[in-house]
């Protein structure tokens, strides 16, 4: 399987993963659904991921979604669980509309009422293109690369933010940066991990005692024209081990074709 | 018969008696070893009092110093931090052709935003939501370096 196409297909199941929450947040909503008292005025959207549905529509912070698809969303007080009404609502109208339906919605910004709609297919594939363009062909050979600490890592895979110590036994700089440029071919690394603390399950003193000099040594193979991703996995069932550091490990956990020029 | 030698022989006379009189009493030893006892225990417990007055002292003072630098740093109000950042990133144009890395960022970003959608469902409290704030805080503040960094090198 060519890089691109396995890169591609990760960003499908991952953006397939997320969608399976709720169909709001497979729109990229994010709603305030926690109570009745919070959804009065309508269901207040707390954020829309970028790339979403819900950002092509143009949702963003702060907006009120007063109407779905002819369907209001004030005042409907709370579900069973106390929760947020209007949320299970505006979940089964998303739900209930065909694949060609518009998704039709009265917002309330900054005291307007703003009307969004486009039909439902449509913004999807309006997003998705995102996840298949901009993929660059790598050629063989020497060349460039980059090594990059930036810390986009999944949470969920225990992958947190790593620091380069050492390049190759030099300083890399300026302090700060996230990616470094580096010949193709191997590259000696020293690693330490930013894990925050609370991840680690233990006290915050014990963990400032006990985590010093637990940086690591890594060798990374760049590829011409790849950025390899480097973080810090902690290892769960290690995580107290700070004799021998083995809670954590550095790795490279990602390659993405990127032109290093 | 000189006047020191009839002293010495009284005294010689009434010497038995003397010490015999003197004998300590019985329960003498048993006292002292008591008392003994009683001021060694006084003097531990003095030295355990002295020891928890500084333990404590020192908790005291790391607890004071721990509320002071929190006083000294205001908590951070992510989930405001992280829609400014998204407004500030709505602020800037469309990317034309898309950058690996934003693409990584975005698909995290979906992935913690179904998270914390799920989190508002169940009703989660502050200091639940707050770390899955902080993150979403990170990662838009990932992507806005990068599309800053587009514009940039469009513009060049």
């Amino acid at each position: 399987m060519k890089p691109r196409i396995a890169f591609a297909l990760i960003l499908f199941l991952v953006a397939a993963a997320a969608a399976a929450a709720s169909p709001s947040a497979s729109l990229g909503l994010l709603v305030d659904s926690a109570s009745a008292e919070a959804a009065r005025d309508g269901l207040r959207v707390l954020g829309a991921t970028p790339g979403s549905v819900a950002d092509r529509l143009g949702l963003r912070p702060g907006d009120v979604l007063v109407d779905v698809n002819g369907t209001a969303l004030a005042n409907l007080g709370a579900d069973a669980n106390g929760r947020a009404l209007a949320a299970t609502t505006l979940n089964a109208s998303i739900a209930d509309l065909a694949p060609a339906a518009p998704l039709r919605l009265r917002v309330l910004r900054n005291g307007t009422l703003l009307a969004m709609n486009v039909p439902l297919q449509t913004a999807a594939a309006a997003a998705s293109v995102t996840a298949a363009d901009g993929v660059v062909d790598s050629p063989s050979g020497s060349g460039c690369g980059r090594i990059s600490t930036f810390d986009v890592a999944p949470r969920s895979e225990h992958l947190y933010r790593a620091k380069i110590l050492l390049l190759d036994g030099a300083t890399p700089g300026p302090t700060g940066t996230p990616s470094f440029r580096v010949s193709a071919g191997t590259h000696k690394l020293l690693v330490a991990e930013d894990i925050p603390t609370q991840e680690m399950g233990v006290g915050p003193i014990a963990s400032l005692r006990s985590r010093r000099d637990t940086s690591k040594a890594l060798t990374v193979t760049v590829k011409p024209d790849t950025t390899a991703l480097l973080a810090a996995r902690l290892n769960t069932d290690k995580a107290a081990d700070f004799a021998h550091g083995a809670y954590w490990d550095p790795v490279v956990w990602r390659e993405i074709p990127e032109n290093c020029r | 018969m000189s006047e020191h030698e009839s002293n010495f022989l009284d005294l010689a006379a009434r010497l038995p008696a003397s010490v015999a009189a003197h004998v300590p009493p019985a329960d003498l030893w048993p006292r002292i070893a008591a008392t003994h006892r009683r001021r060694r225990r006084q003097r531990r417990w003095r030295r355990l009092l002295a020891g928890g007055s500084a333990l404590a002292l020192i908790v005291a003072l790391g607890l004071a110093a721990n509320n002071w630098r929190h006083a000294a740093t205001p908590a951070i109000d992510w989930q405001a931090r992280a829609q400014a950042l998204e407004l500030q990133l709505d602020s800037l144009p469309t990317p034309t052709a898309n950058d690996p890395l934003a693409q990584l960022a975005e698909s995290e970003l979906a992935h913690l935003d179904g998270n914390l959608q799920a989190a508002y469902d169940r009703g989660a409290v502050s200091r639940d939501l707050d770390p899955l704030w902080q993150r979403r805080s990170e990662l838009l503040d990932a992507l806005l370096s990068l599309r800053r960094q587009q514009v940039l090198s469009s513009r060049i």
